[in-house]
C-alpha cells in the first residue's frame, strides 16, 4: 500500500459541510486532498493533477454523479483511477447503475462514520 | 293586373320559336317528356317512399323521423300533382288545374318544413319562436293562396308534355315569400359557422343548397328570364336530392351504407322494370312469363338485400367491438401514463427524502466524529459525554430514516434487498449481540447466543439482514423484564434457522398472525410498556426476511408467557 502522504484524494461533492469534514479527516490521516464542487471542476482536476482515488457524490448540480462517472471512465487519463461513490441515495437501481458504469464501490454517506469511510478508502489504494 | 306569361297562349310567337328551334327533336321530346318522365316520376316516388320507410324504420318514435315522413308526403304531393296534368288530356282541364293547385299548395309547406327542420337540427329547439310562427303563417298563407283562387295559378297549358303555367296577380308576393323562406333557412349558417362542424348539419345544408340551386335555375331563372320551361320538372325533382341528404343526416350513418342502398335501389329498379313488362305485355304468354320473372327477381332481390344487410350488420358489430377495444385501449393508455407519471413523482419524492433527510444528518454525524477525534481541540469530559450522546442520537435518527425509507419502498413493491454471496451470519449475530448487550445489562436480563457456530456463510444483503435481526432481538430485549433472551442458530444443509426465545410479556394469540403484516400496529400491552415504540420493527424485519425468500414467524403461549421468534433463510 502506498503511504498516505503520497496519496492524492479528489473529493467531488457540493455539500460544503461534508466536503469540509472529509477534507479535515483525510488531511489529518496524512492524505493529499483536492476538492471540487461540481462535475466540471472535478473532471478538470482529475485530468490535470495526478489523482489516486476519487470520492464522488451522486446528487450534484448540472452534471449528475452518474454522468461524471461515465465521463471519467471514458477518459484515457482518468479511466484507471478508482472511483468510490459516496451518496445518500440508497436505491438498489442507483447502486447497480453506478457499479455497472465502473464505480469501484458505493457507500451510503449517512450509514458510515468518517472513520469507516477512511478505512474503506484505504482498502482501495493500491 | 300583373301577370306572368311564360308559355301561355298569349305568347304564341315564342312557342312557335321554340318549336322551330327544337323541330328535329320534337318527337324525341314528346317521348322524353311523357314516357321517360313517367318512369322518372315513378322512380322518384319509389325512392322517396323507400327513404321514408328506412327513416321510419330506423326510429319511428323520434320526432325527427316522423317529421321526415310528413316531409316526404308533402314532396310526393308536390311532384305527383305537378306531373298529373301532363298525363291527362286537356279535356280534363279542370282536373289538371286542381291538380296543379294541390302541387302549389304542397310546395310552400314543404319549404316551411325545411325551415322547421333547420331550426330543429341547428338549435335542437322544438318550441316555437315568433319568427318561426311568422314563417309558418306566411307559408300557410301562400299554400292557401295557391290552392284556392286564381291569383297565383290562373291558367295552364300542356304542349308536347310540357306544362306551362300562367301566373296570377299575387305571383310576385308568392316569389317574395319563397325568397323570405330561403333567407330564413340559410340564416343560421351565416350567423354561426360552428354549426357546420356537425356532420348532420353539413349534410342538411348541402341538400338545401343543391335543392335551392336547382330550383333557382329550373323553376325561376330558366322559365322566367329565359322562358324555357322544359326543365321545370328538374327543379321539382331536386326535392328528392334534399330528402336523400336529410335521410342520411337523420338515420345512423352505418344504416345508410352505400352497399345496401345501391343493392336496394338496383333491386327496386329491376322489380319496377319487370313489373312494367307485366303491364305492357301484349300476349298472355308474355305476361305469364313476365309474372314468373317478376316473382323470381323479387325473391332473388329480397335475398340479395338481406345478405348484404347481414354482411353489413356483422361488419358494424365488428366495428363496434373494434371501437370498444380502441376505447378500452385509450383508457388503458391514459391510466398507464398517469401511473408512470405517478411513479415519476414517487421517485422524485424518494430522491428528495433521501437527500434532504440524510444530508444534514450526515454532517451532524461527521462533525461529531471530528469533535470526538479531537480535531477541534480537547474537550472537557462532560462536553465529550454530551457529544457522544449527540452522536448516538444522530445515528439512531439515521437508522430511523433508513427504516422508514425501506418500509415505504417495500410497500411500493420496490426492490430493497440486494443479495450478495459470502455474508458471514455468525459475525452479524455477534455484532448485534455486542450492540444490544448494554441494554440487556441495564435491565439486568441475560442475552445469550447458544452454541455459536463458526463462520456461517450465506447469500444475503448484509446491511438489511442486520437491520432485520436487530429489530427482532431488540424487540425481545425491550419487552422482557425478567429472565432473558436466548438466540440459537441451527445450520442445515441448504438453510439456516435462527431461534430467538424470550421470557417477556408474550404475544396474544390473535396478534401472532398479523405480527409481521402491517406497520405502525402495536399491541395494547406493548403501548402500555413503551409509549415510544414505532411499531415498524417487526414489519420491516418480516419484509426483509421475505425479500430474502426466507420465512419468519412467532410463537407464544399468550400474554405473560414469553415468546419465540423463528427465522428461516436459504443459504444461497
Amino acid at each position: 500500500m502506498k503511504p498516505a502522504e503520497e496519496t492524492k484524494i479528489l473529493i467531488i461533492d457540493d455539500d460544503e459541510d461534508f466536503l469540509s469534514i472529509l477534507n479535515i479527516k483525510f488531511k489529518k490521516e496524512g492524505f493529499l486532498v483536492a476538492t471540487a464542487k461540481n462535475g466540471e471542476e472535478g473532471i478538470g482536476a482529475a485530468k490535470s493533477e495526478k489523482t489516486d482515488i476519487i470520492l464522488l457524490d451522486m446528487a450534484l448540480p448540472k452534471k449528475g454523479g452518474l454522468e461524471i462517472l461515465a465521463d471519467l471512465k471514458s477518459d484515457e487519463n482518468c479511466k484507471n483511477i478508482p472511483v468510490i461513490i459516496l451518496s445518500n441515495f440508497s436505491e438498489d437501481e442507483n447502486i447497480k447503475k453506478a457499479l455497472s458504469l465502473g464505480a469501484t464501490d458505493y457507500f451510503i454517506k449517512a450509514d458510515n462514520s468518517i472513520s469507516d469511510i477512511v478505512q474503506k478508502v484505504k482498502k482501495y489504494i493500491g | 293586373m300583373a301577370s306572368f306569361y311564360l308559355f301561355g297562349t298569349n305568347n304564341g310567337w315564342l312557342f312557335l320559336l321554340i318549336i322551330k328551334r327544337y323541330n328535329k327533336s320534337v318527337i324525341i321530346e314528346i317521348i322524353t317528356n311523357i314516357f321517360l318522365s313517367k318512369i322518372l316520376v315513378a322512380m322518384i316516388d319509389i325512392v322517396a317512399i323507400f327513404l321514408a320507410y328506412v327513416v321510419y324504420r330506423d326510429n319511428h318514435k323520434a320526432l325527427l323521423n316522423r317529421f321526415y315522413v310528413w316531409m316526404t308526403i308533402l314532396m310526393l304531393m308536390w311532384i305527383n300533382f305537378a306531373y298529373l296534368p301532363r298525363l291527362i288530356s286537356q279535356d280534363y282541364y279542370d282536373l289538371g288545374l286542381v291538380s296543379l293547385r294541390i302541387a302549389w299548395f304542397a310546395s310552400p309547406l314543404f319549404a316551411a318544413s325545411i325551415y322547421l327542420l333547420s331550426i330543429y337540427l341547428v338549435d335542437r329547439e322544438t318550441r316555437f319562436k315568433i319568427t318561426t310562427i311568422f314563417v309558418v303563417i306566411i307559408s300557410v298563407a301562400c299554400s292557401l293562396l295557391a290552392a284556392f283562387g286564381n291569383t297565383i295559378i290562373s291558367d295552364y297549358q300542356v304542349i308536347n308534355g310540357i306544362t306551362t303555367i300562367t301566373y296570377g296577380s299575387n305571383m310576385l308576393l308568392f316569389l317574395g315569400a319563397v325568397f323570405f323562406q330561403t333567407a330564413m333557412i340559410l340564416l343560421p349558417i351565416f350567423r354561426d359557422k360552428e354549426i357546420l362542424k356537425d356532420r348532420k348539419n353539413v349534410l342538411f345544408y348541402a341538400g338545401v343548397f343543391i335543392f335551392l340551386f336547382f330550383n333557382s335555375i329550373f323553376n325561376i331563372a330558366l322559365p322566367i328570364y329565359f322562358r324555357d320551361a322544359r326543365f321545370y320538372f328538374l327543379g321539382d325533382y331536386s326535392t328528392l336530392i334534399l330528402l336523400i341528404f336529410i335521410a342520411v343526416a337523420i338515420v345512423r350513418h352505418q344504416l345508410f351504407n352505400i352497399k345496401v342502398v345501391v343493392t336496394e335501389i338496383l333491386s327496386f329498379f329491376i322489380w319496377a322494370a319487370v313489373f312494367l313488362q307485366i303491364i305492357t305485355a301484349t300476349t298472355l304468354n308474355q305476361r305469364l312469363f313476365s309474372v314468373g320473372l317478376f316473382l323470381y327477381v323479387l325473391i332473388f332481390g329480397i335475398f340479395l338485400i338481406r345478405s348484404v344487410k347481414k354482411e353489413i350488420e356483422q361488419r358494424e358489430k365488428i366495428e363496434a367491438i373494434e371501437k370498444e377495444l380502441q376505447r378500452a385501449y385509450e383508457i388503458e393508455k391514459i391510466a398507464h401514463e398517469q401511473l408512470s407519471a405517478l411513479d415519476g413523482t414517487k421517485n422524485q419524492f424518494f430522491m428528495a427524502i433521501q437527500h434532504h433527510l440524510r444530508t444534514p444528518l450526515t454532517s451532524m454525524r461527521g462533525y461529531s466524529d471530528l469533535l470526538l477525534e479531537g480535531v477541534y481541540g480537547k474537550m472537557p469530559k462532560k462536553v465529550r459525554e454530551v457529544v457522544e450522546k449527540f452522536k448516538i442520537s444522530t445515528v439512531s435518527l439515521i437508522n430511523m430514516v433508513n427504516d422508514f425509507l425501506d418500509i415505504t419502498q417495500f410497500q411500493l413493491g420496490k426492490k430493497v434487498v440486494s443479495v450478495k454471496e459470502g455474508v458471514n451470519l455468525s459475525n452479524i449475530l455477534k455484532q448485534i449481540i455486542d450492540d444490544i448487550q448494554l441494554e440487556a445489562d441495564k435491565k439486568n436480563i441475560y442475552l445469550k447466543l447458544e452454541k455459536p457456530e463458526k463462520d456461517c456463510l450465506i447469500s444475503a444483503d448484509e446491511s438489511k439482514l442486520h437491520v432485520a435481526l436487530v429489530n427482532i432481538f431488540d424487540n425481545c430485549v425491550k419487552y422482557t423484564e425478567k429472565g432473558g433472551v436466548i438466540i440459537k442458530l441451527d445450520v442445515g444443509t441448504d438453510k439456516i434457522k435462527i431461534q430467538v426465545k424470550d421470557t417477556g410479556m408474550g404475544i396474544p394469540k390473535e396478534r401472532l398472525e398479523k405480527l409481521f403484516s402491517s406497520p405502525f400496529e402495536r399491541t395494547e400491552q406493548s403501548k402500555k410498556s413503551f409509549t415510544t415504540g414505532r411499531g415498524i420493527g417487526l414489519y420491516l424485519a418480516g419484509e426483509i426476511i421475505k425479500a430474502h425468500n426466507g420465512k419468519i414467524w412467532a410463537e407464544s403461549e399468550g400474554l405473560g408467557k414469553g415468546s419465540a421468534f423463528f427465522i428461516e433463510l436459504p443459504k444461497n
